[in-house]
């Protein structure tokens, strides 16, 4: 009996560690067909149906990341030390509502933001600044030769438009 | 008994903190899912336009569910503290190392709240926006640093996250946003690094035939040749263009251009997947005629691709959306 349970605990002390560092939750893909090893050996498949040799660079490039992908499958890791992705993540979830301390403030250097929101023709000759606002979005600004401004705003929630 | 009975106590802890734990992050991370992930081989893509790396972690976890090829763009090339960096647009610059530990941050998030056997392939991305303003040695200067980078982060990936991820480069080059042949000095500094990772090309192709393939002209200078020679001749590049057109003509420029490679140079294209930008139109409230679904976007490029038998290809594996990441 102490044996069966000590056996118990060995294996569930196991699985928590397995588990605890974020690379073991699973031994194999669940959908082997959506999982980048699939994706790999699909992208080389239609390389060799469109006739590149086996050898050609990019075909090895990528059967070389497909072989490292399948070894890291069933290889075990090193666990990176005093790195708290549990803490990053929760700490990820608050942030956005608070000014971003992490935003520029000032003259940026001029370019395109897509979707066509800011065009090559918008920044043409303009100057550019982004200016974090309190809400944590901020505004990028493009000031045109003429005077003309166009202001694009980024939400924290993701949102990104022009203004009008 | 007492051994046995804390072994027992302890494990049920662990348990319980480590099954908790991304649960509780998953819900979290629910509220601002921009992962848009549906259906085979459809993954997001980010303008990552923040430089905190909390959110990075969050938006890896949020994209748990996600498996196959994307990219995160940080940006337009700068100067940042007399080295090599990216915009992240109104983010802070950050330079090619910090912007590593943000894909590494990503990727951290993604392998711990992963719950099956997800595996991405991540492109760290700039582009040749701005390129114009910066002299040549500084042009090489940069496609270096960025390949170099690339390659470190890759290095990590491959030694802390073997089963789980794997790290490209990314390009988001564009014909009116720089001289073709600064592009070039770019993708020859990328390709000059000793071990350099292969890329994702998320070419557009403005102002290119779409109705010849004979290495006619694009906007701003370039030409069929160069988008051929940038997207696929360099070994690194691997073409997934931005197929955003919902009239199809981005898709007809691209099979006018892999035709122009096959006939030309006898060495034709062959696409990994392409991009679009529906995501990202949702964001910004809209956009006119380009905002392709990735079906439509995946639909369309086969649909040019299989009309000539000198391009035909037989499936695209992936296609990316591409959504703001703030």
């Amino acid at each position: 009996m102490r044996r069966t349970l000590f056996g118990v605990t060995v294996a569930a002390a196991g699985l928590t560690v397995l588990t605890g560092d974020g690379r073991f939750h699973d031994p194999a893909p669940a959908a082997p067909e959506a999982a980048g090893v699939a994706v790999l050996r699909s992208e080389l498949d239609t390389m060799t149906q469109a006739g590149l040799p086996p050898e050609h660079p990019k075909a090895r490039m990528l059967q070389d990341d497909l072989d490292a992908l399948e070894r890291g499958m069933v290889t075990t890791s090193p666990t990176e030390a005093d790195v708290d992705i549990p803490g990053m993540i929760a700490r990820g979830a608050r942030a956005g509502t608070d000014a971003d301390e992490l935003a520029d403030d000032g003259e940026v250097p001029c370019e395109p933001i897509p979707p066509d929101l800011l065009t090559v023709t918008d920044i043409a000759g303009a100057t550019c600044t982004s200016v974090s606002q309190p809400d944590g979005s901020s505004l990028y600004t493009a000031t045109r030769p003429d005077g003309t401004e166009v202001v694009v705003r980024f939400a924290p929630d993701g949102v990104v438009t022009r203004q009008p | 008994m007492r051994s046995a009975l804390f072994l027992l106590v302890v494990a049920g802890i662990g348990l319980a903190f480590r099954v908790g734990t991304p649960a509780e992050a998953s819900t979290s991370a629910a509220a601002t899912d921009t992962s848009t992930a549906a259906g085979p081989g459809v993954t997001p893509s980010y303008y990552m336009a923040s430089a905190r790396r909390d959110k990075a972690t969050r938006l890896g976890c949020s994209n748990r569910r996600t498996s196959g090829r994307m990219s995160l763009f940080f940006g337009a090339p700068t100067s940042v503290r007399g080295g090599y960096g990216a915009t992240l647009w109104g983010g802070a610059d950050l330079s090619t190392a910090q912007i590593g530990e943000l894909v590494k941050d990503f990727v951290r998030g993604y392998a711990w709240c992963r719950t099956s056997g997800q595996q991405l392939l991540i492109g760290m991305g700039t582009s040749n926006s701005t390129i114009d303003r910066r002299n040549e040695v500084w042009i090489v200067g940069h496609g270096k640093a960025w390949g170099t980078a690339v390659r470190d982060v890759a290095g990590w990936a491959d030694r802390y996250y073997p089963g789980v991820a794997k790290v490209y480069g990314a390009w988001d080059a564009e014909p009116s946003w720089s001289k073709p042949r600064n592009a070039e000095l770019w993708m020859q500094g990328y390709n000059a690094v000793p071990g350099r990772r292969p890329m994702h090309d998320h070419f557009s192709a403005d102002g290119c035939p779409r109705d010849k393939a004979v290495g006619g002209p694009c906007n701003n200078g370039w030409s069929q040749y160069h988008l051929w020679r940038l997207a696929w001749q360099y070994d690194p590049a691997l073409p997934m263009p931005q197929i955003y057109a919902t009239s199809g003509v981005n898709a007809r420029q691209w099979q006018k251009i892999d035709e122009y490679g096959a006939r030309v140079h006898h060495d034709g294209m062959v696409f990994p997947g392409v991009m679009s930008q529906a995501a990202a139109c949702r964001q910004a409230r809209g956009c006119a005629r380009v905002d392709n679904t990735p079906t439509q976007a995946r639909t369309l490029m086969l649909r040019y691709l299989n009309l000539h038998p000198l391009t035909r290809q037989a499936r695209l594996d992936t296609v990316t959306d591409m959504a703001w990441h703030r």
